[in-house]
């Protein structure tokens, strides 16, 4: 297992050298001047020439790569244009916001996604299967600004029980964390429900029964483990999803997150921040399909033992 | 002697896109106190799921609609689902064909013979592992301590037949069931499975219906043979007497598509045809249209099981006057 996990991480290294230099290679390739875009008119142009031998324009791609990666090693992802502060520190002040967010959805989503999964696949052909499905159906349907305004007007304008937007309190949490959640929890449903009722098919899950066993015990102890090895799959890349910033909840609820820098270094031309947060992503990707790989690895032993 | 299964005009119905198919269509049949009693006939021909049907764990678009199966006196088929619990592993118990599919990939298969041991026993999870381990060297698994947490595609085809084994005999149930228990094996290891059933059931008195395509297998463990076609018993013979003078054409059929040792044939024998189709089964005799004796009356008139001998029952019209359609 352990091997297992070192080889993972080892492949992890070249991939995210070819993905620093893609994401450099197309910055340099856009049209633009960073240093005409910091500067208003009427500087002289020694200021300029001197701008541009600081921020190394001048040097060829590849030194400028090299001082990039040799820096980035170091913690240092350049500096914003536009903010005026360090990459790192925008991103960091971003970052546990987006992280709350995240693992709040994350929580909502597996909350009801996986159980109604499950009831789902239980009662298949029943009631509460179609009432559940169509449930999570209007979940992954609605857009997500749809939803996030709906649940503004009602829980905000109307009921006046939460606030609309900003991101202070734990009250402020829960609408974005909701709507986020549900959105992403119909896909979690509906994917736990097929593999269930596949599973269910197989001659182990009848080996079960004929041991005398519970439907209950049959559900859980047999089938979700097995039901849940491709869910697993859609989690992390879920989690990868909220981790590097829900855009557009973000954007509606006002919540600075890594998710509105990214937008804001891309309208603004903010060649640094836009680096730093797309290798951020990059990282974060990497992370969480890691942690999926050892987390297949902990339920299905046929990985674990390979 | 006091028989232990008896099952009285069980028919089971299946719906199928196709219709409501009948693939155990009035089958009787009792098994004794320590018997091995085998069921012989082709894919398709109903045999799984009459065993199915007895321990009701038909698939969903599976309904008992007749019948009884009597178990130690008590109507199975009459039971509520705890009571049927009760039975499945307990009493009655199953192996199935395929030993790689038939255990959860991702439980240690010593966990999946204790889980059953902690559920009918309410022994604890110490006293189910170590008498699980037990199982498994009464069943023939060596270094069976390690095996116990073994993964099942950590085990060879045989060894995952011989937990299969333990798991069902682990109760010392009054039956087993086992459909096609050594199809998915190489020969020598099918060799040692059927000795190794052969030896558990002598040594725990337990009966066993043996469910298989294979005469030589039949003629190997068992003492009473049901011979069955779409459904239906066609002949049903002590295993000697049904070898020595099969009395229906399709048991001549089978026992001439045999190879036999020392005897030279310039092409093996073959039922012609193939298994019939259940949703659209031929009127009269459901062998005929593969019969090589049919006559115009075998299409027309339905054969009834009579006796035709003190031990013996054959669905024939050679035997029996049928019934008009």
């Amino acid at each position: 297992m352990l091997k297992y996990i070192v080889s993972r991480i080892l492949v992890m290294v070249p991939i995210l050298l070819g993905i620093v230099l893609a994401i450099f290679f197309l910055l340099n390739v856009l049209p633009g001047d960073p240093v005409s875009l910091m500067m208003k008119d009427k500087i002289k142009p020694d200021v300029i020439d001197n701008l541009r031998e600081r921020m190394r324009l001048n040097d060829p791609w590849y030194v400028r790569f090299a001082v990039y990666v040799a820096n980035a090693l170091k913690g240092d992802l350049g500096y914003s244009y536009r903010y005026h502060r360090e990459v790192k520190d925008l991103i960091m002040g971003a970052f546990p916001n987006t992280v709350k967010l995240a693992f709040a959805a994350l929580a909502i989503s597996w909350g009801i996604g996986i159980p109604t999964g499950i009831i789902a696949a239980v009662r298949k052909g029943k009631l509460s299967d179609s009432v559940l499905m169509t449930f999570s159906l209007a979940g992954v349907s609605m857009p997500i600004f749809w939803i996030g305004l709906l649940m503004q007007y009602i829980f905000a304008y109307k009921l006046g029980a939460l606030p609309t937007s900003g991101f202070s309190t734990l009250k402020h949490l829960i609408l974005p964390a909701f709507v986020l959640g549900w959105s992403s929890s119909g896909g979690i449903a509906r994917m736990v429900r097929a593999n269930m009722l596949e599973v269910m098919k197989h001659d182990y899950i009848r080996t079960a029964r004929s041991k005398g066993l519970g439907e209950t015990r049959v559900v859980f102890g047999h089938a979700l483990r097995n039901s849940m090895l491709p869910v697993v799959t859609m989690m992390a890349s879920q989690v990868s999803w909220l981790l590097s910033g829900a855009v557009v909840t973000e954007s509606i609820f006002a919540i600075p997150g890594l998710g509105r820098i990214s937008v804001d270094a891309i309208t603004n031309r903010d060649m640094p921040l836009l680096q730093g947060t797309v290798i951020f992503t990059t990282v974060l990707i990497m992370l969480s399909n890691l942690i999926a790989d050892i987390a297949y690895g902990f339920l299905d032993p046929r990985i674990r033992y390979q | 002697m006091q028989s232990v299964l008896e099952i009285k005009g069980l028919t089971t119905h299946i719906k199928t896109k196709a219709g409501t198919i009948v693939p155990v269509n009035g089958v009787s049949l009792s098994v004794l106190k320590g018997e091995i009693v085998g069921i012989v006939g082709e894919s398709g021909c109903g045999k799984s799921m009459m065993a199915m049907s007895v321990l009701q764990l038909l698939p969903a678009a599976g309904k008992i609609v007749d019948g009884q199966a009597l178990f130690e006196g008590a109507d199975l088929l009459g039971m509520n689902k705890r009571q049927m619990r009760s039975i499945r592993g307990d009493k009655i118990s199953m192996v199935f064909q395929e030993p790689m599919s038939s255990l959860n990939p991702t439980m240690k298969v010593g966990k999946q013979v204790s889980e059953s041991l902690i559920l009918h026993t309410k022994a604890s999870r110490a006293e189910a592992k170590e008498r699980t381990v037990q199982i498994f060297q009464e069943v023939g698994i060596p270094d069976a301590q390690r095996r116990y947490n073994s993964y099942p595609h950590q085990l060879s085809g045989g060894l995952r037949q011989r937990v299969m084994i333990g798991l069902a005999l682990a109760l010392k149930p009054a039956l087993m069931i086992a459909d096609e228990p050594t199809t998915a094996l190489d020969v020598t290891i099918e060799a040692q499975i059927l000795k190794l059933m052969k030896g558990m059931q002598a040594a725990s008195n337990t009966s066993i219906i043996l469910i298989t395509h294979n005469l030589g297998i039949i003629a190997e463990l068992c003492s009473y043979v049901y011979v069955m076609y779409a459904g239906q018993i066609m002949e049903q013979a002590p295993v000697f007497e049904l070898f020595a003078e099969p009395k229906h054409p399709y048991t001549q059929g089978l026992l001439k598509s045999l190879p036999m040792l020392g005897e030279h044939r310039e092409k093996l024998h073959a039922i012609p045809g193939s298994v019939p189709n259940l949703a659209s089964l031929p009127p009269g005799c459901s062998f005929c249209p593969r019969c090589d004796i049919a006559t115009s009356a075998c299409y027309t008139l339905k054969p009834g099981l009579e006796k035709i001998s003190e031990a013996r029952k054959a669905r024939c019209l050679l035997y029996s006057k049928g019934v008009a359609l």
